[in-house]
């Protein structure tokens, strides 16, 4: 049964896009990620114009993120204090973002934008993923080795502007958390993805926050910011499509629920491992898609 | 899955006894196409009589809604694939299908086919005010642009009207999925023996109806209120889904 996508403006059969949203909603309960940045490319790969699936998928994911905060949020793993700074600066990344976005888009070249930027992050995140969970894998195997230091002095412990982060137990500067919501805003707005990939390693290698508070305090932050790209992509550019969100997402709610009982079954670091491996062949094949010739050097855009 | 089946009737009547030679007479017993959510493609159903005279042709062009259409051209740069040059055409129809009894050579003098506009080829192709092409041979791109939109199902060119007992012809034509919503005009040309007899021009008009209709038209008339409302709906569904699931 085909459904004609409002916005997407095409017809797509509506149980190749419930089953879509089940997988990877099915990944983000195993692995406990949110699961855009592996929704944004293969909805591209189906079809859907680049543009509308950045857009819409970041309107799926404020509705993802609404319901795994509620969780953490009745935990008390919320840092609302850092979580604020991170949103500040995840409004004015994702602001610029979604300025940025519009006028590739006018120059023609967003799509290739999209693809680079998913091809760097994803090729980054999944070899270091990769790594370490073989790294981790092997060390279980043969006991000993090296442990970190506890605590770690760097130059950016130095920045101006001081704040005590109670729940997270850190006395850092706020223009640190500041930064990296921005840079992370700006990624969200032209991936259309929440970025709780890069925020979750960023706040614990770069912040040094416990990750007991991480996961929350990200998803916290996530609502907001891709609820400042869903409303500014509504206004600039015209790309969210609430019909695909919304299947998109009753394919994802479905899918985490019989995601999360798998994980539960599966260790740590397989997890990582799998989980790594699935994001680096995303990658590969986005790779695959703008190195090789392409069947037609031309293309056409219809304009309005 | 849902097939829409249109149906237009054309009747080319030749009076016989009329000095002016054939007058062509034609119907269309369905002028409204609808995109609605199921929507999944239509087929218009053309027929109609001709006069049994040998030689008499029939060409049947559907024009879809003019628009500007960017065309980009992509170079090899440091190993990736990159749109480096472009050109903006004028208005140009977004659908164009046409069809015929028999190849176009066949039926009219290349003369006749560019008065008439008749064939792929004769499309215009005017480069909007401030474009240019820059490199490579403008025909190059010409020929980029019919491949593509046929690629996409938007433009072709069929000799696929079939007349039966020298008398009755029919033709289908196919709306893709893609195709965009505005006026349509529908072209019923008569040859005979290579020179126009006649020609009956209709609009079909192809129309977004139904839910997406609406979603879309709201989508572009009030994007603020569009944004706050996904918004909201995302909002309220992740915290049913949270509910119904207690998570």
């Amino acid at each position: 049964m085909n459904i004609y996508l409002p916005i997407a403006e095409i017809s797509i059969n509506i149980f190749l896009i419930l089953g879509l949203g089940g997988a990877v909603g099915m990944l983000s309960g195993i692995f406990g990620v949110g699961g855009g940045f592996l929704m944004t490319p293969l909805l591209i790969f189906l079809g859907v114009p680049a543009a509308v699936a950045v857009g819409t998928e970041a309107n799926q994911i404020v509705a993802a993120s609404v319901s795994g905060v509620l969780a953490h949020w009745r935990r008390g793993n919320v840092d609302i204090k850092m979580g604020t700074i991170l949103l500040a600066g995840g409004l004015v990344g994702s602001t610029i973002g979604v300025a940025i976005f519009a006028s590739l888009r006018e120059l023609g070249q967003i799509d290739l934008a999209i693809k680079l930027s998913f091809i760097v992050f994803l090729g980054i995140i999944g070899g270091l993923m990769l790594i370490e969970s073989g790294r981790t894998i092997w060390r279980t195997r043969r006991p000993g080795g090296a442990r970190r230091r506890l605590h770690q002095h760097y130059w950016i412990h130095g920045l101006p502007f001081k704040m005590r982060f109670r729940k997270s137990k850190l006395y850092i500067s706020a223009l640190l958390p500041f930064s990296v919501g921005l840079f992370v805003g700006v990624l969200s707005a032209i991936m259309g993805v929440g970025g709780g990939f890069i925020m979750v390693p960023a706040m614990i290698y770069i912040l040094g926050m416990p990750t007991s508070v991480v996961v929350g305090t990200s998803l916290f932050q996530i609502i907001f910011v891709t609820a400042n790209v869903t409303f500014l992509q509504s206004v600039q550019t015209q790309t969210v499509d609430i019909v695909l969100a919304g299947l998109l997402l009753i394919g994802g709610v479905i899918g985490a629920q019989f995601g999360t009982r798998i994980g539960a079954h599966l260790k740590g670091e397989q997890l990582r491992g799998l989980l790594a491996l699935i994001v680096l062949a995303v990658c590969l094949k986005l790779v695959w898609d703008v190195v090789i010739t392409p069947e037609d050097l031309f293309s056409l855009e219809i304009l309005r | 899955m849902m097939r829409h089946f249109f149906m237009i009737l054309a009747v080319l009547l030749a009076l016989p006894t009329s000095a002016m030679g054939e007058l062509l007479v034609a119907d269309l017993n369905e002028k409204e196409v609808a995109i609605t959510t199921d929507f999944d493609g239509a087929e218009l159903l053309l027929f109609g009589t001709i006069d049994h005279e040998s030689h008499d042709d029939v060409v049947i062009i559907v024009e879809g809604p003019p628009k500007p259409i960017a065309i980009r051209q992509k170079s090899r740069v440091v190993g990736i694939w990159i749109n480096t040059e472009s050109a903006t055409l004028q208005q140009i129809p977004s659908f164009y299908q046409i069809s015929s009894t028999r190849p176009l050579l066949l039926i009219a003098s290349r003369e006749t086919q560019a008065k008439y506009g008749l064939g792929l080829e004769h499309i215009p192709f005017r480069l909007a005010a401030g474009s240019a092409i820059s490199q490579g041979d403008p025909a190059e791109w010409r020929e980029a642009l019919i491949r593509n939109m046929r690629a996409q199902g938007l433009w072709n060119q069929d000799s696929d009207v079939s007349v039966r007992k020298k008398v009755l012809f029919r033709a289908n034509i196919d709306l893709p999925t893609n195709v965009l919503p505005g006026k349509y005009k529908v072209r019923i040309l008569h040859f005979r023996a290579g020179a126009l007899l006649s020609e009956t021009d209709s609009l079909i008009r192809v129309e977004k109806k139904g839910v997406s209709a609406q979603i879309f038209q709201f989508a572009h008339s009030h994007p603020p209120i569009y944004g706050i409302g996904a918004v909201c709906f995302a909002v309220f569904m992740g915290w049913g889904a949270a509910r119904i699931f207690g998570r």
